[in-house]
């Protein structure tokens, strides 16, 4: 019941990207707002500017975590930077096992609890969807990007990425949208010579939404 | 032919007593008839919703256990796999788990990715898939696909790793346990049709393989639109058949031909024919006897009736039967009508009496009277009649009377009466005639009863004497007309004139007088008559007092 009400509820979404100022040190801060075809914005869209020139930083990456609170994966969607270690606290008194079928990343912790589980470095990009295979509801999704410019959408739907000059490539993904599939792409170019950008990139429709928890679970 | 009242009211209790036992045995084997027709019908609809019941009943566990399949952590790792034999081998594995008898997994996009049938038919079969992609978005209707020309019920769960990762199906045959276990409860026999490339072939049945192809036989004009349900015979055993859409799904329709032994409907009528003739046969005997008991009650009083007519009429007890066979009613109406005719006419010569002319005297004078016509009233006696009755014996006396009335009856016209008031006294009503009229009536007879009439003694002549009165010349009431014109006939006498007619009752005023005189003198004046000249002056005052004392 619920699931199906997420379902026709968002049918389209459009990406308004604009670089809002053009600072000094060659460097832009890139706003975007993602919203349904109806205008709602939409939350925890990732946003991902990947540089025409592979200029990828090879700084090392901080570990990340993906806790579970009361049955629940927390967060729900998590964008990170491939190369980026994750690693899963259980914050609940029973126990989870966690596993991904993704071709970005098969892994599959064994019933656990606290921190004992070992964490998995994400090496490549892609979408990974994880569950807890006790809990059937239980779902993430991790979206492991190629770049280091990225951010997600908040409740308003806004994001804001700090990029240097230059050209990149937009991706657009959102658990609810073409699961499986390539993300909605788009291409802008970051110059302070130019007026501020303004960019509006519609995304095909949305297919079925995210595993849902049982209600009452 | 003639029936005694005694069979008619036999034969009208029969008739009554045969139409309403008829009508009663009928109505009955009607009602019957129909009550089973609707029990039958009522069977089928039972077994129709039983069958959906069933089907439904199956869907909803063999969904409960593929989501429980589909659930299996090993299943879903071998379906993220993606390796089609690995796929195709969990998907044989977990199928004969719950018994499956073909097992695919579709993607997302509805295309199957791995099958537990190997052969291209499978992926050949647009109904096949049409089918499975139904039972994928309608979860709440059982779906059945015909696969090899046998029916199978399909059901398509989704696999979640958490997210969908593609959709199981699993089909089952329909197999005869299905329909065995229905017919169990509902005593009706089912049989599946599969609708395939080469036309509707019998799937799962109750029906005995060796009735099958007879059933086979008749699909086409069974599933013909429009015949979907009557009567078929099937080795000689005759079965009321209904044809149902079972499911739409997938595109190809599929039906149940449902079927009732005609026995069991018309076992049950059979019994009832039996009671009504075993029940009907006695009471009908038992009625028509109360019946004839009846009859002979009723028609005791009548037939004592009847004897005492036809002894009224003459005929001695127990000897009238055989001689004339007249039934009951009739004979009393004959002896009613017998009793009426001696009351009105005279015996001796079948001339109305004096009760039947006084009666009808009164309806022609109140004719008379409404039309304004005149009537002549003529009063008759034959002269020396008495001493030929004496002289001559009684016999030639009535056999003169009889010949007298019969001239008179020639000589006068149909409208004219003629009556017999006692002894030789005659008298007419001559509706329409006047006083002339009257007269030349008298003139004309006098010759004709005159002639000689033949006797055994001899011929005998007699001659007669007329007194006549007419209105409204003479009076207006019957009593006054009838006393003066027999006075006039007793005046003939005294004045030995053959005819005289009566003369106006007292005269008040002068104009009756004077019309009295008139009418004596229009009399007088006339010479069609024989006799003594018309003393009209003393008479104009004296013998009109005579006659008035004479009236009562």
């Amino acid at each position: 019941m619920n699931g199906l009400k997420r379902r026709v509820g968002v049918k389209w979404c459009a990406v308004f990207i604009c670089a809002v100022s053009a600072q000094p040190a060659a460097a832009a801060l890139v706003s975007a707002l993602v919203v349904d075809s109806t205008g709602v914005p939409v939350s925890d869209a990732v946003i991902a500017l990947l540089p025409a020139s592979n200029s990828a930083g090879t700084q090392p990456k901080p570990t990340v975590a993906l806790d579970q609170v009361k049955k629940q994966f927390v967060p729900h969607v998590l964008a990170i930077e491939v190369g980026t270690t994750l690693f899963f606290p259980n914050s609940d008194n029973i126990r989870h096992q966690v596993y991904s079928f993704s071709d970005a990343k098969r892994f599959e912790l064994k019933l656990y609890s606290g921190k004992t589980a070992a964490p998995i470095l994400f090496d490549k990009p892609g979408v990974v969807v994880m569950g807890c295979n006790i809990h059937d509801w239980m779902s993430a999704y991790v979206y492991v990007v190629p770049t280091p410019y990225f951010a997600m959408t908040d409740k308003s739907g806004h994001a804001e990425i700090k990029v240097p000059m230059g050209t990149y490539t937009v991706n657009t993904w959102h658990p609810r949208y073409a699961r499986g599939r390539e993300p909605v792409t788009g291409q802008i170019s970051v110059n302070h010579d130019v007026e501020p950008l303004h960019e509006s990139l519609v995304l095909a429709a949305f297919d079925e939404s995210p595993g849902i928890p049982p209600e009452k679970q | 032919m003639t029936r005694s009242f005694h069979s008619r009211v036999l034969l009208v209790f029969v008739g009554l007593i045969v139409l309403a036992q008829a009508g009663t045995t009928v109505g009955m084997y009607v009602a019957a008839r129909r009550t089973a027709n609707g029990l039958a019908d009522q069977q089928l609809q039972i077994t129709e919703r039983l069958l959906q019941d069933t089907l439904g009943a199956r869907d909803h566990d063999y969904r409960t256990s593929l989501q429980a399949l589909a659930a299996d952590f090993a299943f879903r790792e071998a379906v993220s796999s993606r390796d089609a034999p690995t796929i195709a081998s969990a998907l044989a594995n977990h199928g004969a788990r719950v018994g499956a008898d073909l097992a695919v997994l579709l993607n997302n996009a509805g295309q199957i990715i791995a099958s537990t049938d190997s052969s291209p038919a499978l992926s050949n079969s647009p109904s096949m898939t049409k089918s499975l992609i139904v039972a994928r978005d309608e979860s709440l209707a059982p779906v059945i696909a015909s696969f090899n020309g046998r029916l199978m019920q399909i059901v398509v769960v989704p696999v979640r790793a958490p997210d969908l990762i593609g959709w199981v199906g699993m089909g089952f045959l329909l197999r005869d346990f299905v329909v065995d276990e229905i017919k169990a409860t509902s005593g009706t026999d089912i049989t599946f049709v599969a609708e395939g490339s080469a036309g509707p072939s019998l799937s799962a049945s109750t029906i005995p393989l060796v009735q099958r192809p007879a059933l086979a036989g008749q699909l086409q004009t069974l599933l013909a639109p429009g015949a979907r349900s009557g009567a078929i015979g099937l080795d000689g055993e005759d079965y009321l058949t209904k044809v149902v859409p079972v499911s739409v799904s997938g595109g190809q329709p599929f039906f149940a031909i449902l079927q009732l032994p005609e026995q069991m409907v018309s076992a049950p009528l059979v019994a009832l024919r039996h009671d009504l003739l075993w029940w009907g046969g006695p009471v009908t005997i038992l009625c028509l006897l109360a019946a004839m008991a009846c009859a002979r009650f009723l028609a005791l009083p009548v037939q004592a009736l009847a004897t005492a007519a036809r002894n009224l009429n003459g005929v001695k007890p127990g000897e009238d039967t055989v001689k004339t066979p007249q039934d009951d009613v009739s004979s009393i109406a004959g002896a009613l009508h017998t009793l009426t005719h001696r009351t009105q006419y005279d015996a001796l010569t079948g001339l109305p009496n004096r009760t039947l002319f006084t009666e009808w005297l009164s309806s022609s004078l109140s004719r008379a009277e409404r039309e304004r016509t005149p009537l002549a009233v003529v009063f008759l006696d034959l002269e020396g009649f008495r001493s030929i009755n004496d002289g001559m014996g009684r016999a030639v006396g009535d056999l003169v009377l009889r010949k007298t009335a019969q001239r008179l009856l020639r000589c006068l016209r149909t409208s004219d009466v003629v009556a017999r008031l006692g002894a030789d006294e005659f008298v007419l009503i001559l509706d329409g005639v006047s006083q002339v009229g009257a007269l030349q009536t008298v003139d004309r007879l006098m010759p004709v009863i005159s002639k000689p009439m033949e006797s055994p003694g001899g011929p005998i002549r007699v001659t007669m004497r007329a007194g006549i009165a007419v209105y409204p010349d003479h009076a207006h009431d019957r009593e006054t007309l009838l006393n003066l014109a027999d006075a006039a006939k007793h005046e003939s006498k005294t004045r030995r004139q053959a005819t005289v007619v009566a003369r106006a009752p007292v005269p008040d005023t002068a104009s009756t007088m004077s019309l009295s005189v008139s009418s004596i003198r229009a009399v007088s004046s006339s010479d069609t008559w024989s006799g003594a000249p018309w003393e009209g002056d003393d008479l104009s005052t004296q013998p009109v007092k005579t006659i008035d004392a004479d009236t009562p």
